[in-house]
């Protein structure tokens, strides 16, 4: 019974090796070219976004085959807007936000495709008014070192283990102040530090200031952690799974805080998380992924009240509320995620999907405009689309 | 802290007693567990005797009936999985009795405690860790129904297929590897590990917490539907509340190793006491952007169980702490049938006596950051 | 894939199995095993497959040599007569001034065909007995090959239940033979050899036992190493949740240890093995080297290097001790060669 069949066969993965360190040194090759400003700088689509994600691919070239954990992404974050990506582990949200990041673990993991425009407003502006913004797929590591940090910050899951042990709150604090405003006086820097403390809601930033990591509990590291991001004054933050590993009342404190500090600084956030309560809690606008694509965007109100994709429907249905009736077993999706390996040409949740029709067989589907604001990628709607 | 506890035990016992007289002339009384506690030594003198203790577990008792599901609910570091594992012996009991088909099992050492080992079992939290990487999935499901004489030596193949199948995987499965599998999977595997050798009761340690949310619904399905086909107990550990709502007939909420409330599944959503039940269901985000909940956002931090608060362990914390409860540790009251809280709010004794206690509000003094400085 | 799985899927939907069945698609997971994927690991560094070459090299040439090569035996002296012409010169210097040279020419027949250099009757020329130098090399490396996997095997064993012991039990157990442990590792190996070997020669023993006596004496005081390794992997395996469920499962301590714990420890096992494995090697040499390991007329690489100690020897005769030198080299690097690539293979974090 045991299918010696499902292995690769010593041959193919000769193959993949060798596809995989080709593959490897053209992207990286790539990447070392010295590029002039205009090269790596695009014109927004729209004025009023901060990032327009565009059919973004990135890949990993594993020894198993070649990954394609983002797959054509395209979604665009609003300025001052908390924009929430939603979907199960190896969905390839985390994936999307380290490409922005241009943090994706090379050699092996490549953005291969696709525009990331990233209005930071100094750029100026083209003939026809639009801003000019960098495409981080292109820009070269030295440019973003600028922007990382500065103007795009990231929390991570982990407060645990995203704070160096050996070094005091303080000293971590006043080094982003000292990368981030070069010239900055020690004195400044510390009084910057304790101001970011008291922003994040800190009782006492001076004993905080000068403690070390592992006397904070996890909910004042994950304060410690959004400090840290603020000191660059950001434009953009990345929260990764922000609360997973936090307790529920300490995952509300910290939502409670990151919307107001969103409020405060103006700045955009993009919250990757798994658990729909809290995008619904927190988001403005919501991108569902599935096997590296996104299968339906729009407001939170299109999402949660008018869910369209049989994915996103038996998502929500298949999480337990508190205020729902209990009697009834609960909704499941059958199945598990596809093997990012290959993947064919058609819908990847067909084979899980109670809705599926005759053409879903078919390649891909394109998405549909359902609404201004919502978007949707599923054979049902393109049929009324057409017929409309 | 202890003599307190002493102090006020008769009155502290209400529960358990009542429910002793009431249920334990039926039979059907699967476990009884009376005032466990587990603490762990945290600082030794020079000889090696404990000086200071980590009160995971301090002073819990509950009945469960067959066939009933009981849900531990908590916050990390309330001892809801030190709780799980004593139950199970895994840890030596510090204080208390354990009652599993109403025989005092507290006392019991290693060996004699193997008559029971297959009547209790545990299901991890964390799929991955907890199964062996170099053996096959019929071998991990197999081993202690060999091991046990669960079916005679020629039936084992047959009957860990059958297993298998009850858990939804499928028989091709028998000789693969975990790593082979995602994690739902593989959390069906330990489901089955855990009831191939027919156990009576179930502890579920945050079975579903690992787990993406359409497979989490898929492992609590098949739980439910297992305990109905095989008349299983269980004792539900976890954070989620919302999970615990689906699987559970009663809700005990812990907190630094105290009992907060404890009753019906129902009641308790109906009808929270508890100031910290009430904090904790109304932190828990709901999907659907409209709704906005009237939060109640506790302040600060779960303070250190190695130095809990005086008094309610909560008071700290609490929006309506009163100056009685820095002093004085809550007795169980019996607010509706069945539904107890430790909560002076509901002593009709205490909050009458306003000449006795001090009923004022009271602000406890920010030193959390202090306090656990010192433990460290 | 196959039929067998459609069938089974549809069998399912007709017996009552339970409702949750998740309906599973056609799982693509093409995920090797565990061995599968060390040894593809194992297999793409270049320096394991160099080692993996030294060492079937190794074997061959001392296990299978001597059956093919059967020209010599180890121990048969070359007694074929050599006439060699030995030139002595001797000067004069007479009344005039004028030096005269005197060549004298002596033919010496030896009964031994010894010192001879490299041709075609010795591929490598004899030693100072007469005994054929290629042929002990062979001889040597049987020594040199079984004397360190027998060491090495004893120590695994020792040290597996040891350290097993140790780790599963904890407290006072622990506590005694870790400090058993401290104090074997405290002794200088080296020293301890050279007593030792000068009180086996006091007992006048045989050669081949004495060899026996050896692997004793290494095994002795190289399987702490391995205790506290096991030991200490089986302490992080305590912590793992399966271990906590065979607790769970009511398992017999027997099982748990060499079910549940030693597989998991044996990939570090392996490893510990084969780098040892080198090491070994290198003891027996080095004690056969200073003439109290394997002793004449037995062959041993360490012995025959020894011959360098007579500087004509060193100067002349080169091919009596190279060789020799060689093969430890081949050896020892290719043992630690494949012990590397299995550590990489086994352990991909440790890599990047």
């Amino acid at each position: 019974m045991k299918q010696k069949g499902n292995y690769l066969s010593v041959k193919d993965s000769r193959a993949i090796i060798r596809y995989n360190i080709k593959q490897m040194k053209h992207y990286e090759a790539e990447k070392r070219k010295p590029r002039t400003l205009a090269e790596y700088t695009v014109p927004m689509r729209d004025n009023r976004n901060l990032i327009e994600i565009d059919s973004l691919k990135t890949c990993f070239f594993t020894d198993n085959g070649t990954v394609m954990s983002v797959n054509g992404v395209s979604f665009d974050i609003p300025k001052c807007k908390i924009v929430g990506v939603v979907g199960e582990s190896g969905c390839g949200k985390s994936v999307t936000s380290l490409s922005i990041m241009q943090l994706v673990q090379a050699p092996q993991g490549q953005v291969i495709e696709g525009q990331i425009r990233f209005n930071a407003g100094d750029l100026g502006q083209t003939e026809d008014g639009r801003d000019i913004g960098y495409d981080i797929a292109k820009t070269p590591t030295a440019e973003m070192y600028r922007i990382r940090g500065k103007d795009i910050t990231m929390i991570f899951q982990e407060p645990m283990t995203s704070l160096n042990p050996v070094f005091t709150i303080g000293y971590q604090l006043d080094e982003a102040s000292f990368i981030h405003n070069p010239g900055i006086s020690a004195e400044d820097a510390k009084a910057h530090s304790i101001e970011m403390l008291k922003k994040v809601g800190i009782s006492m930033p001076e004993h905080t200031y000068a403690s070390y990591p592992h006397e904070l509990s996890g909910g004042m590291r994950q304060r410690v952690m959004i400090a840290m991001a603020l000191v660059g004054d950001p434009k953009l933050i990345i929260a990764d799974e922000p609360t997973t590993a936090l307790d529920v009342t300490i995952q509300a404190q910290i939502l409670e805080l990151l919307k107001d500090l969103q409020k405060k600084q103006g700045c955009s956030i993009m919250l990757i998380t798994h658990d729909l309560g809290v995008i619904a809690e927190m988001a403005d606008e919501v991108v569902v992924m599935y096997a590296g694509r996104v299968i339906e965007k729009g407001t939170a109100h299109d999402i949660f009240h008018n869910p369209l994709h049989p994915y996103t429907i038996g998502l929500q249905k298949s999480k337990p509320m508190i205020n729902s009736d209990v009697n009834e077993p609960l909704y499941s999706i059958p199945g598990q995620v596809p093997n990012p390996i290959n993947l064919p040409n058609s819908c990847y949740f067909k084979s899980r999907c109670s809705k599926c029709v005759e053409k879903c067989e078919g390649e891909y589907p394109r998405g549909v405009q359902v609404s201004d604001t919502h978007w949707v990628c599923c054979y049902l709607y393109e049929e009324k689309a057409d017929a409309k | 802290m202890i003599e307190q506890k002493k102090d006020n035990s008769v009155t502290d016992s209400a529960p358990v007693s009542e429910e002793k007289v009431t249920v334990s002339s039926s039979k059907d009384v699967v476990l009884r567990v009376e005032h466990l506690k587990k603490y762990f030594p945290i600082a030794t003198d020079f000889f090696g005797r404990p000086t200071a203790y980590l009160r995971a577990v301090d002073d819990i008792s509950f009945t469960l009936e067959r066939g009933k599901t009981i849900g531990i609910v908590g916050e990390s570091g309330c001892g809801k999985t030190t709780l799980g594992r004593t139950i199970l012996k895994l840890y030596d009991i510090t204080d208390g009795e354990i009652y599993f088909e109403g025989n005092n099992i507290t006392g019991l050492s290693k060996s004699a405690m193997k008559k029971y080992r297959t009547d209790m079992q545990l299901i991890f939290q964390d799929p991955y860790s907890s199964l062996s990487p170099r053996m096959t999935v019929g071998n991990i499901i197999g081993e202690a129904v060999r091991q046990h004489n669960i079916v005679p030596k020629d039936e084992v193949h047959d009957y860990v297929l059958d297993i298998m199948k009850k858990c939804g995987l499928r028989p091709q499965f028998y000789d693969r590897y975990p790593h082979e599998f995602s994690g739902g999977q593989r959390q069906r595997i330990c489901i089955a590990r855990a009831l191939a050798v027919k156990p009576k009761l179930v502890i579920c340690d945050e079975p579903v917490s690992a787990l993406d949310v359409s497979i989490q619904a898929q492992i609590i399905n098949l739980l439910k539907e297992l305990q109905t086909r095989m008349g299983l107990t269980y004792i539900f550990i976890s954070h989620d509340l919302s999970v615990v709502k689906y699987i559970t007939d009663r809700i005990m909420v812990m907190y630094l190793g105290n009992m907060m409330e404890t009753g019906d599944t129902a009641g308790i959503f109906r009808n929270p006491l508890h100031p910290y039940t009430q904090a904790l269901f109304s932190a828990v985000p709901v999907p659907d952007p409209d709704v906005k909940m009237k939060r109640i956002i506790l302040e600060g931090d779960i303070p250190s169980p190695a130095n809990p608060p005086s008094g309610c362990k909560f008071h700290t914390r609490c929006s309506k702490c009163m100056g009685v409860c820095a002093a004085k540790a809550p007795r169980y009251v019996e607010a509706e049938a069945g539904h107890f809280v430790a909560c002076h709010l509901y002593d009709t004794e205490i909050m009458n006596r306003g000449d006795e206690y001090d009923l004022t509000p009271y602000t406890p003094p920010v030193e959390s950051e202090e306090g656990e400085k010192t433990d460290e | 894939m196959s039929e067998k799985d459609k069938q089974f899927i549809a069998s399912t939907e007709n017996d009552e199995a339970p409702v949750t069945v998740t309906g599973e698609q056609e799982e693509t997971y093409q995920e090797m095993s565990p061995i599968r994927l060390v040894m593809r690991r194992f297999f793409r560094s270049k320096l394991s497959i160099v080692g993996i070459l030294m060492i079937a090299f190794l074997f061959l040439f001392s296990f299978l040599g001597p059956v093919i090569y059967q020209k010599w035996g180890e121990e048969t002296v070359d007694r074929t007569e050599v006439s060699n012409f030995i030139y002595q010169t001797y000067e004069y210097t007479d009344e005039n001034g004028n030096k005269i040279e005197v060549v004298e020419q002596l033919e010496h027949v030896s009964g031994i065909n010894n010192y001879a250099s490299p041709d075609k009757e010795h591929l490598l020329g004899t030693d100072d007995k007469g005994m054929d130098v290629f042929v002990r090399l062979m001889y040597g490396g049987r020594i040199s090959l079984t004397i360190g996997f027998i060491v090495v095997i004893l120590e695994t064993l020792i040290g597996v239940v040891l350290g097993g012991i140790s780790g599963y039990f904890g407290g006072w157990v622990d506590q005694l033979i870790m400090r058993i442990v401290d104090i074997f590792n405290c002794i200088p190996m080296l020293p301890i050899l050279l007593i030792a070997s000068a009180m086996i020669d006091s007992w006048n023993i045989e050669p081949d036992q004495r060899i026996y006596i050896l692997m004793v004496i290494i095994t002795i005081f190289s399987w702490s190493g391995v205790a506290r390794l096991v030991r200490g992997q089986i302490l992080s395996l305590r912590e793992q949740e399966y271990i906590t469920a065979t607790e769970v499962m009511g398992l017999s301590i027997w099982r748990k240890i060499f079910f549940h714990l030693i597989p998991n420890v044996m990939p570090q096992l392996i490893v510990s093995m084969t780098l040892g494995l080198g090491s070994v090697i290198l003891y027996e040499s080095t004690l056969s080297y200073l003439g109290l390991g394997v002793q004449l007329p037995k062959a041993a690489w360490g012995t025959m290097i020894a011959t360098a100690n007579d500087p004509q020897v060193l100067s002349y005769h080169v091919n009596m001790w190279l060789p020799a030198g060689f093969m430890i080299v081949i050896a020892v690097l290719g043992f630690n060669f494949v012990g590397d690539g299995l550590r990489d293979a086994m352990d991909p974090k440790a890599r990047k």
